[in-house]
């Protein structure tokens, strides 16, 4: 007995060392890294004492009020609206005849890359874009496109419509995940029989199971929004532009002065973020407080809108699904024209030149691109394989003791990766740790294992390890059971797991940037320079391939289980 | 040359010069000619050390046009001097230099992962400032003798700051304004005909928001033709004085704002933007720094032919840009290589061909040989591009402590 709990202990102590050491020790070095220059100390720059100068810069620069809240109102929205959209599509469509459908349309939706999907989406609703260019000039009378401030519009508000419709499927695919852990059927069908409408079976009985385990998504799509760059950059408004454009903008000033602001608004970030996620913990403790009587207080009669909702939801799967599919069409049909001009809707002069003149250079963004996405997402893999074995053997009580743990797995995602960027980037290459692939993937491995971890443990833990047991048994051999036995049982969730992994890694641009030391060319960091420039045709290139990465790990995930599955229709 | 004053001098020996004199004279030649030979020297073995090396070049990847030119560059250096040159296309020089001054907070004084870098003058500043430089070094590159350092006097002072042989000059630049001849049949010739010109087409012109630098770039220029006292400009910014000498500037602005794109509610992103839009017709005026944007951009169907080039009638803003070694390169010697032959004129050729690059010579045509100034001369300008005397007066750069306090001032007034 005693022998069995010091394994135990040790087998905690290892997964702890291992979250730590992997995840926490560079976040923290970089946390520091960045709160020394915003207390006034970057000796490189000449900047040797410690004082408020940065923060009080910070405090009476013309733009920062403005700028924080922007952010804070494109974020709130963003969020609020994504989520409660995503849950309320979960509610109308669950079990309907698009349900199936929904399921299949989340992988492609999910590999959309943002900075992608910002250009296709910004091309579609400008003044002179897609839509525009539909009714131009026959129905709308324009030859020229008309003066609109439609994309970078002052209430950040274009912003917060291409975050919402980029995170529903998030959310979506959450729910799905969330739903693995009770039977929803037969808590609807419970519900039926004791005369609860279906939307109020809903939300008063599957939504408060689901809760907990969208608690976290909730908060990493809310530090995203927070802190997003590229969108901002492509969609948000810019006089004076979102916090965190600023905070990039402040990073790549040449005047050195402004890099310690930068520094301390990076900081001033994460406060925000730790305040918010706060304020949103605090309204989930309020409204179960006072949402409890009317949560137990079984069905309510009056129950009216049935129909029109069900409308209002293909409205929203339609517009979701139409916008990305268009900002894609928008990046295919641009790399093939030569010139385009409005109000043309399709090119006058097509081309297949991009592709020609673009080929060279690929090859090796692309090799490398799924070189670190790979070991990244196989790495996250076993990691989070390892943290929920170890969890799944764990008595409930401990469970709750240990819970500290898995949110050690989840800091990545939570703080905003533009306030601990610049500080890793020094600690790397002070330990001449920059530059290598193996760094790379270690780096890109911070945000992949949250993601993979949100998108494989309930499935995981909701294994019934009594067929690892009888296969240990017939076996002789934990081991051989876990791998012949448990983890075939799981793959198809493990593959997907991996797809989200490789598509989070595809799309990482700041610690790309930061680690890679110009000796590791990604698809992203090509897309991201050519989309400085102006020419739309080569960057739609990039942005193609950025976007049919992560889609074939999508399909293969998704093909290659029922492949191999093919005999075992059960599994 | 040393070597035929050497000789001038010896068959010039005649009684009026002592032996005394002589001797100074022939000291002087022999000394000359070592110097020379030891530069041939010098450089020789910078050659020497540069084979086989990998030079990490940082450069603004936003234009495939460019890309693509570096990329020629780099294929001649290997063929030439067995240098190889790897392209890190990055989206904003800033991060090159957050990039060093993060390797010298590290404390890597040797073995940096830049070798060479495009730069800009607020960038060049702030790393000579900050000792992020390399040594001064554009002396010992042969091909340095032939820039027009005398007529081109950007090439020297960098945004006003001294450039101090600490970086290569790889191009020059113009402020030029590009049009949609098509929309607008007679475009402005200077800042206050902008404003009656855009009366009539309002909303289709812009500029980026400050800090941008083609963005700053244009407030500058409104700035030195609104500006009462220009001399005030070539000196540092006096802060006290600062709200009435650019009073005028900011009464125009405030005049320009509700007549451009989107009523200056919102900026284009950068100058690359302002060319899609300048496509699409959203803007019929946009801004370069490139005599020969839009001829290159007419060559590859980015713009149509109807886009046409104009400058203000005073002049406009011109200036150089460069090629810096960081102080802590891998590869110095290749480094040195490939800025020298930058500077070729085999290189400027290419580059000055506006259905190449289109960017201007730095080099001094009186320096070339004869059959290089024929190749210069031959340039057929493109259908877009202003020739050399309707370009006008270059006007030089605003002493550089201008720019904060500009981009200061503007924020607090439209991006607050």
């Amino acid at each position: 007995m005693k022998l069995y709990w010091q394994k135990q202990l040790s087998t905690t102590f290892i997964i702890v060392t291992v979250t730590i050491v992997l995840l926490i020790v560079p976040i923290a070095a970089g946390l520091i890294g960045t709160w020394l220059p915003a207390m006034g100390y970057l000796p490189s720059a000449g900047y040797d004492g410690f004082n408020w100068q940065p923060l009080i810069a910070l405090y009476s620069h013309p733009s920062t009020l403005t700028s924080i809240t922007l952010s804070i109102s494109s974020a709130l929205l963003a969020t609020c609206s994504a989520f409660i959209i995503s849950q309320w599509l979960c509610m109308q469509l669950y079990h309907s005849r698009s349900w199936r459908w929904l399921k299949h349309a989340l992988a492609p939706l999910l590999a959309i890359p943002h900075l992608a999907f910002a250009l296709g989406f910004s091309f579609i609703i400008a003044p002179s874009g897609w839509l525009m260019r539909v009714i131009s000039p026959q129905l709308s009378g324009f030859e020229i496109p008309p003066d609109w401030l439609i994309v970078n519009d002052n209430y950040a508000l274009s912003l917060s419509l291409a975050l919402i419709i980029k995170e529903i499927p998030f959310f979506l695919l959450m729910t799905l995940a969330a739903m693995n852990n009770f039977n929803v059927n037969k808590t609807l069908q419970v519900g039926a029989t004791l005369n609860y409408p279906h939307n109020q079976a809903w939300i008063k009985l599957v939504f408060p199971q689901l809760y907990g385990q969208l608690r976290l998504p909730l908060y990493a799509v809310l530090s995203y929004s927070l802190s997003v760059v590229d969108l901002s950059i492509v969609l948000g408004p810019n006089a004076p532009a979102t916090f965190s454009v600023l905070i990039n903008q402040w990073f790549n000033d040449p005047d050195f002065t402004m890099r310690l602001i930068g520094a301390s608004a990076a900081s001033m970030l994460l406060v925000i973020v730790m305040v918010f996620i706060g304020l949103f913990y605090l309204a989930e403790v309020l409204l179960k407080k006072y949402l409890k009587n009317w949560l137990v207080a079984g069905a309510d009669s009056s129950n009216a809108f049935e129909l029109p909702a069900k409308v209002c939801a293909y409205i929203a799967l339609f517009i979701i699904s139409a916008s990305s599919f268009l900002s894609i069409a928008a990046l295919v049909v641009w790399s093939f024209s030569r010139q385009w001009r409005f109000p043309d809707l399709l090119p006058a002069l097509w081309s297949i030149k991009n592709w020609q003149k673009s080929w060279g250079q690929l090859t090796e963004p692309l090799f490398n691109t799924a070189l670190i996405g790979i070991s990244s997402g196989f790495l996250a893999l076993v990691v989070c394989i390892a943290v929920l074995q170890w969890q799944s053997q764990l008595s409930v009580k401990r469970a709750n003791n240990y819970s500290w743990i898995i949110w050690l797995v989840y800091v990545p995602i939570l703080i905003p990766q533009i306030s601990f960027m610049f500080g890793i980037q020094v600690m790397l290459i002070s330990m001449n740790l920059d530059g290598h692939m193996m760094t790379m993937i270690w780096m890109h491995l911070l945000f992949v294992l949250p993601y993979c971890y949100l998108s494989l443990a309930k499935v995981y833990l909701q294994f019934d390890d009594r067929y690892l047991q009888v296969g240990a048994v017939l076996s002789q051999s934990m081991w051989r059971s876990f791998c012949f036995v448990k983890v075939p049982m799981l793959f198809k969730p493990l593959a997907f797991s991996f797809a989200v992994g490789f598509a989070v890694s595809v799309s990482q641009y700041l610690p790309s940037l930061y680690v890679g030391a110009g000796r590791i060319e990604t698809i992203t960091l090509q897309s991201v320079a050519a989309a400085s420039g102006s020419d739309n045709r080569i960057s739609a290139v990039f942005g193609f391939w950025q976007f049919v990465l992560p889609l074939i790990v999508y399909f293969a995930a998704l093909a290659i289980p029922q492949l191999c599955f093919i005999r075992r229709r059960g599994l | 040359m040393s070597f035929t004053s050497l000789v001038l001098s010896s068959s010039k020996l005649n009684k009026k010069y002592s032996f005394k004199q002589l001797l100074v004279v022939s000291i002087f030649s022999i000394s000359s000619i070592v110097n020379a030979a030891q530069e041939d020297l010098a450089w020789q073995e910078t050659l020497n050390k540069a084979k086989n090396q990998t030079v990490y070049f940082n450069a603004w990847g936003g234009s495939e046009v460019i890309n693509e030119y570096i990329r020629w560059a780099a294929a001649q250096v290997k063929q030439q001097y067995q240098v190889t040159v790897k392209l890190v296309k990055v989206a904003d020089a800033g991060n090159v230099v957050s990039k060093l001054l993060a390797e010298k907070s590290a404390g890597r004084t040797s073995k940096g992962s830049v070798d060479l870098m495009w730069i800009n003058g607020e960038n060049f500043k702030a790393m000579k400032d900050n000792a992020l430089l390399e040594k001064a070094y554009t002396q010992m590159l042969p091909n340095y003798a032939l820039v027009d350092t005398e007529n081109k006097p950007s090439t020297l002072y960098d945004f006003t700051t001294p450039v101090d042989n600490l970086e290569a000059p790889w191009g020059m630049a113009q402020l030029v304004f590009m049009y949609d001849m098509q929309r607008l049949t007679t475009p402005p010739t200077d800042i206050q005909t902008l404003l009656s010109t855009l009366s009539e087409v309002k909303g289709r012109f812009s500029y980026p928001a400050l800090p941008n630098f083609h963005g700053t770039s244009f407030v500058k220029q409104a700035l030195i033709e609104l500006i009462a006292d220009k001399e005030l400009l070539s000196k540092p910014v006096v802060m006290d004085d600062f709200a009435k000498t650019t009073e005028p500037l900011w009464q125009y602005l405030d005049k320009l704002h509700p007549l451009m794109w989107r009523s200056g509610r919102s900026f284009p992103k950068n100058s690359g933007q302002m060319k899609k839009l300048l496509n699409d017709g959203e803007l019929f005026i946009s801004l370069t720094f490139n005599p020969n944007d839009a001829s290159n951009a007419i060559a590859n169907d980015e713009l149509p032919a109807s886009i046409k080039t104009y400058v203000h009638k005073g002049g406009t803003l011109g200036n150089t840009h460069f090629v810096a070694i960081p102080f802590n390169a891998s590869a110095s010697a290749g480094a040195k290589v490939f800025a020298n032959f930058l500077m070729s004129p085999q290189a400027q050729l290419r580059k000055a061909d506006p259905s190449v690059w289109g960017d201007p010579t730095v080099l001094a045509m009186d320096k070339l040989t004869t059959a290089d100034r024929e190749k210069f001369a031959q340039l057929k300008l493109g259908p877009a591009t202003l020739t050399t005397s309707e370009l006008g007066n270059v006007l030089l750069e605003p002493h550089s402590s201008w720019v904060r306090a500009i981009e200061d001032e503007w924020q607090a007034r439209y991006a607050k």
